[in-house]
């Protein structure tokens, strides 16, 4: 289900929010929160919801024994039971996400021979394997209690908000909540208000920036001399904009909706085209991902402790992970590794070169070096990639006519994008702190209010737009 | 503060659920006029379609026409839309130094009073009537002005296409049927030529479900089987052609009960059929090959009453083929090889994109060039013809359409 559809506007959250708040047992919200959990994921994914109830038994049952050898004192047995639960855990996720790119990777040695198997890829395996697999990591730790409530675990893992396209929510930062959480009418306010804003994020500007990124980039290989060089450009441009509104906006309506319900989660973006590096980026960039990735791998291979050698080779593994988590495809796999090499060489130089030059021309030289990483990430395959590339770094003439004519809403689009760019740097949070506090306050409100009809009139008239993040 | 929180929750809580609650409980609209379509009605649950995800599907489109002010807000929707890309496109195209304005798929010249009729060409705006579009009229008459082809040789097929119905009341929303409009109309084409037939007529509802796809304004499979019929009977009663052909096509039909002549555009149902088994065949057996060629036009064999190869030096071809209509940037030559047989010019638009195959069994050469929208691009079919080789000696206007 997505949080954009009038199925969830209308029907999933009222009656959700109304039986979860016609009881005050935390223990009965708790299984409101669950059961209407299984029914948002059922509804996108009916056949697939046995598959991540199976991962909770077993990180359940994992947990629960590796916790009982910890306070034996057994840790051998304690590691071989850690092992088993991220085993099967991340087996799960190998099969259904890599098999069939592992076996196109082996058919290019093997001549063909070997046979494809009919996949479908369940939605949010990757979030909600990596939120399980954090919870069980941390109990071998000593981080987190064990969770001797099934259900309150099943919660945690499922929870509607976050299960589908993260951000990837830690069992220690809402394990207190879980327990025991109080839901108020500021934290409902502030819900509601930014779920709005995630809302027009997603249907107003992401889904119109998305128009000209089909009728440029979308265009490469079908007619390169009419998307040309500038065309390109703009279009990966279009997509930054896209991807973050996209992104971001459902980060804002997971974390608004949360607050709804009592939980706090922890910021995924952090206007991350206002950096000045890239080191600076993947702080401000699917933060939820970024801290996973350097806790529970990063650091246990050793981080930069163990000399250079091993350091690049760690940075290495961990920037394949997260291009390969993010799709079963070389392209993903290779923007992945292209931020990896930039991060060395600017660690290692490039730094503190930056640190020397004017503010402006740092975040031209990161603004330049992450379009250019979305050029790379948003290509269907190798081949298109190369041919995207080469246009890119040529000098062909774009021609306008095509591209507006090919382009659902051309100047509307544009203006989105405009938009969008101006929504990216502080300015607006800044406004609307400005208005928030003081006597304008119900102006604000009102623009809230505004925004959820046009919201609402873009969903019913527009076509079916699934969010990017629901294929990782 | 807390007040505050508290009023905004209260309001905002109240809408959240009265929206669902008065959505359900008020009727909800027949038609989606912007669509010409009736509106979707919530469909019953199974635990089959539920499992496929139709049900999750067919409720989204459900509530979508169900949702209080449905038609309001989709009005809001195409008006923002539209008024932001229209002075947008305006201003850029004065700040170019322009005359046209570019916008969603088409562009348009003289920013001002053209705008808004092509805008309007292919919208339902309720009962509007239908009209000839003298540019068609123009450039057809010209086209057979240019072929030189005796006036006997010439036939043109008229396509009723009274096609807007009131999805709630099942009535035409055009009064006129396509003959009546031609006869009241001062083409001196009309006037002048005599071998003018109205084929596929329609004159109820049920005519045109049994001949139009349930959610376009095109011919269904058995439409354009049906039309074809009509065209070969009028030209074997001529002697223009001696054999009537059995086509054997064995249609893959999906169609569905008629939900609107616009409604593809909602993607609501998506109009398709195939040609399983498409055999064209000699009397005794032995199969006809068809030799099909496409062609890219030249741009420059097009004249218009703006000297754009001069004064428009930014007028690109994209744009141009846009004045062209159907087939904007090829020809099509289909050819049996039977070199006793003559040669044919169709002239038409997407009603003969599947038809054009079954008249090309008749004659040796088919060319079929397209209907031009407009009456400031010229195509002079004598020098084109020669240019590519092009002869014919018959000229059939397979799809004389008006366009409302």
């Amino acid at each position: 289900m997505l949080f954009s559809s009038l199925t969830f506007i209308m029907i999933f959250l009222p009656i959700t929010i109304g039986l979860y708040f016609l009881n005050k047992s935390r223990s009965y919200r708790n299984v409101v929160l669950f059961t209407s959990s299984l029914v948002f994921y059922s509804w996108g994914e009916p056949t697939y919801i046995y598959l991540m109830l199976f991962s909770i038994v077993v990180n359940y049952v994992g947990a629960r024994i590796i916790h009982y050898y910890k306070e034996q004192e057994n840790i051998k047995m304690a590691k071989i039971f850690l092992f088993i639960s991220i085993f099967i855990s991340l087996g799960l996720l190998g099969y259904f996400k890599y098999f069939n790119f592992m076996i196109d990777t082996l058919n290019i040695f093997v001549n063909n021979s070997l046979s494809f198997k009919d996949i479908i890829l369940p939605v949010g395996i990757s979030f909600y394997t990596f939120q399980i697999l954090s919870y069980t990591v941390d109990v071998y730790r000593g981080e987190v209690g064990v969770q001797k409530n099934i259900i309150t675990l099943g919660t945690y893992v499922t929870m509607f908000p976050q299960l589908i396209a993260g951000p990837i929510v830690r069992y220690s930062t809402i394990e207190d909540e879980l327990r025991g959480r109080q839901e108020t009418f500021k934290d409902a306010r502030e819900g509601i208000q930014r779920f709005i804003i995630g809302l027009a994020k997603k249907v107003i500007i992401a889904d119109s920036a998305a128009a000209l990124v089909v009728s440029t980039l979308g265009h490469v290989g079908i007619n390169n001399y009419s998307v040309g060089t500038s065309g390109v450009w703009i279009g990966a441009l279009a997509y930054s904009i896209q991807i973050y509104f996209d992104f971001s906006g459902y980060s804002d309506m997971a974390i608004g909706l949360g607050k709804i319900f009592g939980f706090h989660f922890l910021e995924n973006f952090n206007y991350p085209y206002i950096s000045k590096s890239i080191t600076d980026f993947w702080r401000r960039w699917h933060m939820s991902l970024g801290t996973w990735f350097k806790d529970y791998l990063y650091i246990p291979l050793g981080g930069n402790r163990k000399g250079n050698g091993r350091w690049y080779l760690n940075v290495f593994i961990v920037w394949f992970a997260t291009g390969l988590w993010h799709g079963a495809s070389y392209t993903f796999i290779l923007w992945g590794l292209y931020f990896g090499v930039i991060l060395v060489i600017e660690k290692i130089v490039l730094l503190k070169f930056l640190k020397k030059i004017p503010n402006v021309f740092q975040h031209m030289y990161a603004l330049f070096v992450i379009v250019f990483g979305w050029i790379i990430f948003s290509a269907n395959d190798l081949t298109h990639l190369s041919q995207v590339s080469k246009l890119a770094f040529s000098s062909v003439e774009s021609d306008w006519t095509y591209i507006i004519t090919n382009t659902n809403n051309f100047f509307f689009a544009l203006c989105m994008i405009g938009l969008g760019i101006v929504g990216s740097t502080p300015i607006v949070k800044k406004c609307i702190t400005k208005v928030n506090d003081g006597k304008l306050v119900y102006i604000y409100d009102f623009v809230i209010f505004m925004l959820f009809v046009a919201c609402i009139s873009y969903i019913i008239s527009g076509s079916f737009s699934p969010f990017i993040y629901f294929r990782f | 503060m807390e007040n505050r929180n508290k009023l905004f929750v209260i309001v905002f809580g109240i809408m959240f659920f009265c929206l669902p609650i008065i959505s359900f409980v008020v009727q909800p609209p027949e038609k989606i006029p912007s669509q010409n379509r009736i509106s979707v009605n919530i469909s019953k649950f199974s635990v089959d379609s539920y499992m496929d995800g139709t049900f999750q599907t067919a409720l989204e489109a459900g509530l979508k026409d169900r949702i209080v002010g449905t038609n309001k807000l989709r009005d809001f929707y195409y008006n923002t839309d539209t008024q932001v890309n229209l002075n947008l496109s305006k201003a850029l195209s004065k700040t170019l130094g322009m005359n046209y304005v570019i916008l969603n798929n088409s562009f348009y010249y003289d920013t001002e009073n053209d705008f808004y009729n092509r805008l309007n060409m292919f919208t339902s705006n309720g009962s509007c009537d239908l009209q000839y579009s003298p540019e068609v009229l123009n450039q057809v008459t010209k086209y057979i002005e240019d072929s030189n082809v005796e006036s006997e040789n010439v036939y043109t097929f008229l396509i009723d296409r009274r096609r807007q119905i009131d999805p709630i009341t099942k009535e035409f929303m055009y009064s006129k049927t396509t003959a009546d409009t031609l006869n009241n109309c001062n083409s001196e084409y009309v006037k002048n030529y005599q071998n003018i037939y109205n084929i596929v007529e329609q004159d109820s509802y049920q005519d045109v479900l049994n001949v139009m796809i349930p959610s376009d304004n095109h011919w269904s499979a058995t439409g354009n089987e049906k039309g074809y019929k009509e065209i070969e009977e009028v030209l074997y009663n001529d002697n223009v052609i001696s054999t009537k052909y059995e086509v054997d096509k064995d249609y893959d039909m999906y169609e569905s009960t008629y939900v609107g002549s616009l409604a593809s555009r909602a993607f609501l149902s998506e109009p398709s059929y195939t040609d399983k088994n498409l055999k064209y065949q000699n009397l005794d057996g032995t199969p006809i090959n068809l030799d099909m060629t496409y062609t890219l036009y030249d741009p420059l064999d097009f004249t218009t009453i703006y000297d754009w190869k001069t004064t428009y030096k930014e007028f690109e071809w994209q744009l141009f083929q846009n004045r062209l209509g159907y087939k904007s940037d090829r020809f099509i030559n289909v050819s049996t090889n039977r070199e006793n047989l003559p040669n044919v010019l169709l002239i038409g638009d997407s009603f003969d994109d599947r038809i054009y195959n079954d008249i090309a069994l008749n004659f040796n050469n088919t060319t079929v060039l397209p209907t031009l929208y407009s009456d400031d691009i010229a195509l002079n079919i004598e020098e084109f013809s020669k240019k590519q080789g092009i002869k014919y000696d018959y000229v059939i206007v397979t799809s004389l359409s008006p366009i409302e």
